[in-house]
């Protein structure tokens, strides 16, 4: 935790995304969709939280041939970065409440 | 970045008239966002490159309207930018850095080896199918100080049009250590057969040393050598040694020409001799980077506000790849390359091994390496000289600027057994009954070059932030040229001509140089060196 991304507004918006997707994979795109976070800002957060080990991404499995476009980039949580994750959302729901985006 | 927010601007700018006009701007959209994506996928760090590239194509078809897809990828070159930053800020930690300079300065030095500098820092890239594999690679390799990883994948190339196959030629890798593992040694063996014939990069093989018919199957698919697995970093080390040595070989005739500027004391000059003289190559040759291990002054004088420095690059040097070193490069509108000084006192010196691997790093990346070392009188200074082709010493022919020379002269070559430190007198001014032979005699350094003195031109230029050599009338300016081309034509040695030759420079013509006999009355005879006809 000491050495991972800060855990910020838009950090905790990309986590709490992907923990209520959980066991499911999405990709940026469905990412941002539901973040509502610029590409500007996405891209490099999902480059920390993957390089901490946070979130792991993998490609589409279909070729961008068989898919006729080009492939998606699926992104998942990692069992670290899923208990940081909860710990981060925990902390700051016992801080300033429940956070609005988060599935009931 | 500029670029980008002009590419943005216009895009959105079309894409409002394109809902006034509904015409034929709408074919101009896919267009400007493509260009800007493409921008992006540039300013990415070249390891990313293909995935964000992939992954932002496929983004932003979700993404809906004109505007929309303009605002996405003008994110995209944002998010490149950062990502790349991230990069940069993201230098091992003091603790790691210790280590590393530790480590480093265990190995055998240019110096140390009385020998010239040797290839440091040879960029590798690693293949493996497991990621366990892939981090004891990564982690040996770090350990050499020799290698640096470039590139590195989970998993192998299956066939010539493999992805991976593309990165790493475009890793500019030169050695590859592809992982041979007992359960996927076909796949292996496959994969070196691929490397080997679809690029030129040497291929080392990691495996068990007690399977002899992996070793002797992976040197027939076009191993150059089998390092044993389980040997620690040491068998790693041996191979890039040997590696290093052949490449050092190869790479002779086409490495870049480095000078070092050392000014005799305070004042007479130096770093406009260095900023001058790179400009002037620079012009006549292209190619050239000046690097400031001085006060930072060389960014002034060229009126450049560099946002990194070459502690920056130092501390950097396992990461270096060619689109880092570009970010921590300042360019003139000339297209010459600035690495600028620090302006603040570092505490640590850089270790022998840093130097001669940044200095590796240039001499493969230009044509000539210009370092301004200005009146700096260390232990770096002195790494510097030894690491050069040739260093000029800068002074005046005033006593005290002479007898600074005479000790500079004894502290750059003790220890060694090369002649490479030549004078370059600015401000010159005659001295009547104290002639060439007399300095060369005080400061035992052969004049090589006069520069005359017009102090006030010179200054102007400074304060303007416009090299005087690029004042076509200016006699100092056109000093500065007859400099640059003899730097450049002499090709004796350590580049300095005999003293039979030294009237002119040979390649002074074919650099395209027009040298014309001085003006200036006083610097038509007595000299040598002086200007040549």
């Amino acid at each position: 935790m000491a050495n991972g991304p800060q855990l910020t507004t838009q950090t905790l918006k990309v986590l709490g995304t992907l923990l209520n997707n959980r066991p499911d994979a999405l990709s940026g795109a469905d990412i941002g969709r539901a973040t509502k976070l610029q590409s500007g800002t996405l891209y490099p957060l999902l480059l920390r939280l993957e390089q901490a080990g946070w979130v792991e991404s993998y490609w589409e499995s279909e070729t961008p041939q068989e898919l006729g476009r080009p492939r998606r980039r699926f992104y998942q949580l990692t069992a670290l970065g899923a208990r940081t994750a909860k710990a981060g959302i925990q902390d700051f729901a016992s801080t300033i409440g429940e956070l609005a985006w988060r599935r009931r | 970045m500029a670029q980008a927010l002009v590419l943005a601007l216009g895009g959105m700018l079309a894409a409002v008239l394109n809902r006034l006009s509904g015409g034929a701007i709408h074919e101009w959209i896919p267009w400007f966002t493509r260009r800007l994506l493409e921008i992006a996928a540039i300013r990415s760090p070249y390891d990313q490159r293909e995935r964000l590239a992939e992954e932002w194509e496929s983004h932003i078809n979700e993404v809906s309207g004109d505007l929309g897809k303009i605002v996405f990828a003008y994110g995209c070159v944002s998010a490149a930018q950062e990502i790349a930053l991230m990069r940069m800020r993201s230098a091992p930690g003091v603790e790691q850095q210790d280590q590393e300079r530790q480590s480093v300065s265990k190995m055998q030095t240019p110096i140390q080896s009385g020998e010239n500098p040797v290839m440091h820092g040879i960029p590798v890239a690693l293949l493996s199918e497991d990621r366990n594999p892939l981090t004891n690679l990564q982690d040996r390799l770090r350990a050499t100080s020799l290698g640096r990883e470039v590139f590195s994948h989970v998993g192998l190339p299956t066939s010539g049009t493999d992805i991976i196959i593309r990165q790493l030629q475009e890793s500019r890798a030169e050695v590859v250590i592809v992982d041979v593992r007992s359960q996927s040694v076909h796949r292996a063996l496959h994969a070196i057969e691929l490397i080997r014939s679809t690029t030129e990069i040497a291929i080392f093989a990691s495996g068990d040393m007690t399977q002899p018919a992996h070793i002797v199957a992976s040197m027939r698919s076009g191993a150059s050598e089998y390092v044993d697995r389980s040997a620690g970093h040491e068998a790693l080390l041996e191979a890039l040694t040997r590696f290093s040595s052949l490449r050092t070989r190869a790479l002779r005739a086409g490495k870049a020409r480095v000078f070092t500027f050392l000014g005799a004391k305070g004042g007479v000059g130096c770093t406009t001799a260095a900023v001058n003289t790179a400009l002037a190559l620079q012009i006549s040759h292209g190619d050239v980077v000046l690097v400031d291990f001085a006060h930072g002054h060389t960014a002034l004088q060229l009126n450049l506000r560099p946002r990194f420095c070459v502690l920056d690059a130092l501390r950097n040097l396992d990461r270096m790849d060619a689109s880092l070193l570009d970010g921590y490069i300042s360019k003139t509108t000339e297209g010459l390359h600035l690495l600028a000084g620090a302006t603040q006192p570092e505490a640590t010196e850089p270790t022998p091994g840093e130097l001669a691997r940044l200095l590796d790093f240039l001499v493969n990346h230009y044509r000539f390496v210009i370092i301004d070392a200005s009146s700096r009188m260390d232990r770096t200074t002195k790494l510097l000289s030894d690491l050069s082709e040739a260093v000029l010493v800068v002074a005046q022919t005033d006593v005290l600027s002479l007898w600074c020379a005479d000790r500079i002269q004894s502290f750059v070559e003790e220890g060694a057994r090369r002649d490479r430190i030549r004078l370059v007198l600015n401000r010159y001014r005659k001295v009547l009954g104290f002639g060439d032979k007399d300095i060369e005699r005080v400061t035992n350094c052969k004049v090589y070059w006069k520069i005359p003195n017009d102090f006030y031109a010179v200054a102007a230029s400074i304060d303007r932030g416009s090299p005087i050599v690029l004042q076509k009338q200016s006699e100092v300016g056109r000093s500065y040229r007859g400099l640059a081309a003899k730097l450049s034509g002499s090709n004796l040695g350590w580049g300095f001509p005999t003293p039979a030759t030294d009237e002119g420079p040979e390649g002074a013509g074919a650099a395209g140089i027009a040298v014309k006999k001085p003006r200036c009355p006083n610097l038509t005879s007595g000299s040598a060196a002086l200007h040549p006809g």
